[in-house]
């Protein structure tokens, strides 16, 4: 009983000081609730982007003055901000990274800030591994002597995996239109699949072998495979059923 | 990028030359619609149709869309990438190859 009346007075405490935004706030909501709080105002960047762009069209279709330029994207600048002052939160931890992936995917503004700190407090976290994707792409987001000095830290993180998506991103480019009897291709291929045998992350390995298999087996050069399948009324058909022709062969879709 | 095909079948249909599709929608139903209102005029591969064990886009390693491959008679790949207007520049040099051959 009395055990209850204290933590219903912690409980008030805790709510008071919420609205009170002099006083310290001593009770730090979980990373989950957070998460769901920032995927919330994420959702709504999006929504309040689309009526932008409908209003737009609107004003533009009826020849309105002051129709706006249309934004390319939702503003997800104070989502990414907010990410990035959770972070401070959690320092240290795992859920840090949660955070501040997200303040680095979402606004270039932040990206730099977030990356650095990923970088100098959670080098070594298999969970890391979750910017491999982002990668190839540092240059462009912050800055090519940033994604220099980045890919070497993360070369000698103690993670496996983090090693393995900064080594896919540095031999990439290698495997994707090096030549095939090169030294360069061969001592790439190599290392890579040194990495396939020694990662946990599946996807890593799923990307690289992707890589492989694509440059290998349906590079510029190679023959390319049959195809033996059924068209869109159900009538099987072959791709060489048309061998002798130049095919163009087209991916698509109307989604 | 539909027009562009279109037109690309219509230019080139007397000559060595086939575009082949494969559609990955959702259903066949979506494809369809899409092949009415937009009068598409080339043969397409369900990328999978039910029973088939992989995609055939996942058998070709295709990760974006669209992706256009471009082959010769023999099957050689000579293109393969994204770029419509390049990849349509590769074909029109092989058949214009084949064509000044089969001339000879």
């Amino acid at each position: 009983m009395k055990m209850y009346s204290l933590l219903a007075g912690v409980l008030l405490l805790g709510s008071v000081a919420a609205q009170d935004p002099a006083k310290p706030d001593t009770q730090v909501p979980s990373a989950a609730q957070r998460m769901e709080e920032l995927s919330e105002l994420q959702q709504k960047a999006v929504a309040d982007w689309r009526a932008d762009v409908k209003k737009s069209r609107e004003d533009a279709a009826a020849g309105r003055a002051g129709a706006r330029a249309m934004r390319m994207r939702p503003d997800y600048g104070p989502v990414a901000k907010k990410a990035l002052a959770y972070a401070k939160d959690y320092q240290g931890t795992d859920d840090a990274i949660d955070f501040l992936v997200m303040a680095a995917n979402l606004d270039q503004q932040q990206a730099r800030p977030a990356l650095e700190t990923l970088l100098a407090e959670h080098l070594d976290s298999p969970k890391l591994a979750t910017i491999g994707r982002m990668i190839p792409y540092f240059d462009r987001i912050v800055s090519p002597e940033f994604a220099k000095d980045a890919q070497k830290k993360l070369l000698q993180s103690k993670s496996a995996d983090v090693r393995g998506w900064a080594l896919f991103a540095l031999h990439q480019g290698t495997i994707e239109s090096g030549d095939l009897d090169g030294d360069t291709y061969k001592d790439a291929r190599s290392k890579l699949m040194a990495v396939v045998a020694e990662v946990e992350d599946k996807n890593l390995a799923s990307q690289i072998t992707g890589a492989i298999d694509e440059r290998e087996k349906f590079g510029i050069g190679c023959t390319a495979p049959d195809i033996a399948g059924v068209d869109l009324d159900g009538v099987s058909f072959k791709l060489s059923d048309y061998k002798g022709k130049v095919i163009f062969l087209d991916f698509w879709g109307d989604w | 990028m539909y027009p562009h095909e279109r037109s690309l079948v219509e230019e080139m249909k007397d000559k060595p030359f086939a575009l082949v599709g494969v559609n990955s929608d959702q259903t066949i139903e979506r494809a369809k619609k899409a092949i009415a209102e937009n009068n598409l005029n080339w043969r397409s591969f369900q990328n999978q149709e039910e029973g088939r064990p992989d995609k055939i886009s996942a058998d070709w390693a295709v990760k974006g869309w669209p992706t256009v491959v471009i082959l010769d008679s023999e099957f050689k790949i000579h293109y393969r990438g994204h770029d419509g207007e390049k990849a349509t520049e590769v074909a029109k040099e092989l058949v214009a190859k084949m064509t000044e051959k089969g001339g000879e």
